[in-house]
């Protein structure tokens, strides 16, 4: 066994990874997977399933729901979290083997998109759920989404062209610099032409398609000064080839095109595309739901569009809500932190209403329906998130911005000179006009801005930021106020003991596990947890009740444990009816937490929102050292908008379906780790690692910000001084197609340079 | 110097022929995914280590 071998502590068990501190082992799921497979001769069995999957995805093997899901050749498209290594290849490729139901199961790595050809779809994603990579089901393309990737595709034919017929423009130019004459040269210049020809109506067509959008928005774009550098520069170089003259650009104008084509294709491919609008979308609409049918008095699935007000659903433990309604069972306990960021289990009780998207902690409910799909709280908040996002218009970034002026400024310097020279030698005036215009051309500027942004999101992806537009990466620089969700952003999900009133005896801990062990509350795991492993003790009596507690007995006493009322944090331990002592329950703040908020708190406003109540949410600040004034507690979704519309420069960080208005109305909007599906959507950026490295994030962009100005610097200088040298007429064609590509390597080697220089100083 | 008249069409020629390939490649999508293939190759590797590697992966 050649990659089993234990080697060192500090590397991956199976692929030999350097770890982290916090991983033990291995590096990832699929090598202790892979890892379990080949040493113990256990064939494809699961040994320790990682998690559950969080959403009900049943509706994915209903053909009549599933529609929007399964494309044509019967395949599913699921975006994974956690790839990192070839055993994640490995053991997501081999999902076959795990089940008969999965036909066939392939990865692409490069977007971290699972195609999946299977009878049970279903399975396939619990299948890779315990594999411990989070799926999440993509819908299906829709027709803008073809277009877009047929158009990257197109992008490819185009750079192609223009490398071929740039390549043999400088194969012919180089020949013509070197002094070839006659014919010959003649020959050669009308090559050129022609080669070129190709290269301005067909491979610059995205600018000049770009150049018109941006006219009919009355919007200004990058493209335009492009636009007037090749179209210019064609046809004055053509013009000047009629007249007889060898001052023509055809060579720098193809390399400038070749170029931007290439940055630009570079910048679509790593933004995070899969993360953007509609794919991810709520698929509420299209769950399936257990209906009571009164004719055969049994529960049977039917997908969500046969459903009516009215209608009787039955829904089991762990499962989220599929519709609001009204509670029919006696009494049910409900976890509503995704809805409502509240932290703790609510109870509620026959004819209470109930929403959709909370997630049931009780064995089984029947409820009511009300209303369901868009209609639902969920629903109605999720259709405005949807509105918000369609009119954010992409702000233009700030390179662009710059380079815009600063073309308005060539160009008129160059009709003023043009003007100016053409009453001295109209011949003259021509050749110093294009040179300045083609060497001054924002082509760097131009061409560094999306090779900086490709180059800083995937800096970003590498640390754990999935960034679905290059501008928001851009915007982080501005934030002034950074606003946080508290239940799941800077809490965990789960609750842990913070205190007991006192000492407890062994037995007492004893009687806590065998009393807490056979309750599925979360505060009854919580206490498990707490007390650890103990002796099993005979207990008569088990009763659990909800809002009441569990009691039993125990060598004939009475022994309960229940909420206190007046103190919704605490439980109490009663024996015999009389208090013996009291257990302080809270929400766990996320690991490290205090630490990163240090640095944040030095240089942002750090604000708390919340649906939960007012003092927990308080204590939590406290503990933060978030100032009062910044607290909002019990807010709705609706009032979480309201806050953020209020604040300036913000950056909004949440996780659950109550904070997605809040996401699309801020400035910057940023998902942890383990966020609904549409707080992901609905986010700018998304951190799939667990810890919130905030402040990682900000250095990031702070840096890249200032990369920017430097560049920007440079160019400046660089066109400057090469411009008005152009102007005086001492920048000839051959040097003009020896400094651009020179300055370009030096650009391109400077930026690399800083990004490596970067990634290891943060 | 005549010579040129033959290379010069050939060159293109050449030139061409090898757009057609790359075009041909992006359609067939070998363009898509850039970083997997890379990892595929190591597969069988892993796979020759299980002791009882199956046969026939369709892969």
């Amino acid at each position: 066994m050649l990659n089993a071998q234990a080697l060192e502590s500090t590397n991956c068990k199976q692929c030999n990874e350097p770890l982290s501190s916090k991983q033990k082992d291995f590096c990832c799921w699929g090598c202790k997977t892979v890892y379990q497979i080949l040493n113990q001769d256990s064939d494809f069995e699961l040994i320790n399933p990682s998690q559950k999957l969080k959403e009900n995805y049943q509706f994915l093997d209903d053909p009549h729901s599933n529609k929007n899901y399964i494309n044509d050749s019967g395949e599913l498209r699921v975006y994974v979290e956690g790839i990192q290594c070839t055993s994640c290849l490995w053991i997501i490729e081999s999902l076959p083997e795990f089940s008969k139901d999965i036909y066939s199961s392939e990865l692409d790595m490069s977007q971290n998109i699972v195609t999946v050809k299977a009878k049970s779809f279903y399975k396939a994603l619990q299948l890779l759920a315990a594999l411990g990579y989070s799926p999440r089901p993509l819908k299906i393309e829709d027709q803008a989404e073809k277009l877009l990737l047929k158009s990257q595709k197109k992008l490819l034919y185009k750079i192609a062209v223009a490398a071929f017929c740039g390549g043999n423009i400088m194969l012919l130019s180089s020949s013509i610099y070197f002094g070839v004459e006659g014919t010959l040269l003649r020959v050669f210049e009308v090559l050129s032409l022609i080669f070129a020809i190709p290269v301005v109506t067909y491979s610059s067509t995205p600018f000049y398609l770009n150049f018109y959008r941006s006219l009919v928005l009355k919007r200004a774009s990058i493209d335009a000064p492009i636009v007037v550098a090749i179209l210019f520069g064609f046809l004055l170089s053509s013009w000047n080839l009629v007249l007889g003259s060898t001052h023509h650009y055809f060579d720098s104008l193809s390399a400038l095109v070749f170029l931007l084509l290439v940055s630009r294709y570079i910048l679509s491919r790593t933004q995070q595309g899969v993360l953007k609008l509609n794919l991810l979308e709520n698929f509420i609409k299209d769950q399936r739901l257990r209906k009571y049918d009164p004719e055969t008095k049994k529960w049977t699935w039917v997908p969500n569009k046969l459903i009516s007000k009215g209608d009787f659903i039955l829904v089991l433990a762990d499962e989220k809500l599929p519709a609001d309604g009204q509670v029919v069972s006696q009494a049910i306990s409900v976890n509503p932190a995704l809805l409502t960021g509240e932290s703790l289990p609510k109870t509620l009780v026959k004819s209470d209403l109930c929403f959709a998207g909370t997630t049931l902690l009780s064995d089984k409910a029947v409820i009511k329906v009300t209303s369901k799909g868009s209609e639902t709280r969920l629903g109605r908040t999720l259709n405005q998130v949807e509105k918000q996002l369609h009119s954010k218009t992409n702000l233009s970034l700030k390179t662009d911005h710059w380079a815009q002026k600063f073309t308005y400024f060539i160009l008129s310097l160059g009709a003023l000179s043009f003007l100016g020279f053409s009453f001295i030698n109209p011949q003259m005036a021509i050749e110093r006009t294009l040179a300045l215009i083609i060497i001054a051309c924002p082509c760097t500027l131009a061409f560094i801005s999306p090779l900086i942004q490709s180059l800083s999101i995937k800096w970003a992806a590498r640390s754990g930021f999935l960034i679905k537009s290059a501008s928001a990466f851009e915007k982080l620089e501005n934030i002034k106020n950074i606003v946080f969700d508290k239940t799941g952003t800077l809490t965990k999900a789960n609750f842990k003991v913070i205190s007991t009133s006192r000492e407890l005896t062994v037995l007492e801990k004893q009687l806590i596990f065998n009393l807490e062990r056979q309750s599925d509350h979360p505060v009854a795991r919580a206490l498990v947890q707490f007390v650890g492993p103990q002796n099993i003790t005979q207990i008569i009596d088990f009763k659990e009740s909800l809002g009441e507690g569990v009691s039993g007995s125990y060598n004939s006493e009475h022994i309960k444990i229940k909420k206190i009322m007046s103190h919704t944090h605490s439980v109490g331990f009663f024996k015999n009816d009389i208090l013996e002592f009291t257990i302080e329950l809270g929400d766990e703040l996320k690991d490290n937490l205090k630490n990163q908020l240090q640095w944040l708190q030095k240089h942002y406003n750090l604000h708390i929102l919340s649906g939960d109540r007012h003092h927990i949410v308080e204590s939590l600040a406290d503990q933060l050292n978030i100032p009062a004034s910044n607290i909002h507690s019990n807010l709705l979704p609706e009032q979480k908008q309201k806050v953020i519309q209020s604040l300036d420069k913000v950056m909004m960080v949440g996780d659950g379906a109550n904070d997605t208005l809040a996401l699309a109305y801020s400035d910057v909007s940023v998902a942890v780790n383990a966020a609904v599906d549409s707080a992901v959507q609905a986010s700018d950026i998304y951190i799939n690692k667990d810890n919130l490295q905030l402040e990682k994030l900000m250095k990031m962009s702070n840096y890249v910000a200032k990369l920017i100005k430097t560049n920007l610097l440079i160019s400046l200088v660089y066109n400057v001084s090469l411009g008005s040298l152009a102007l005086m007429g001492f920048i000839h064609p051959l040097w003009a197609a020896i400094i651009m590509p020179i300055n370009t390597l030096l650009v391109l080697g400077f930026n690399v340079f800083m990004f490596y220089r970067g990634r290891k100083a943060l | 110097m005549n010579i040129l008249v033959i290379v010069i069409p050939l060159a293109v020629i050449i030139g061409l022929l090898f757009v057609a390939g790359f075009v041909w490649a992006a359609k067939k999508g070998q363009f898509d995914d850039l970083v997997s293939p890379a990892h595929r190759i190591l597969l069988d590797d892993l796979k020759e280590n299980k002791k009882e590697s199956k046969k026939g992966n369709k892969k």
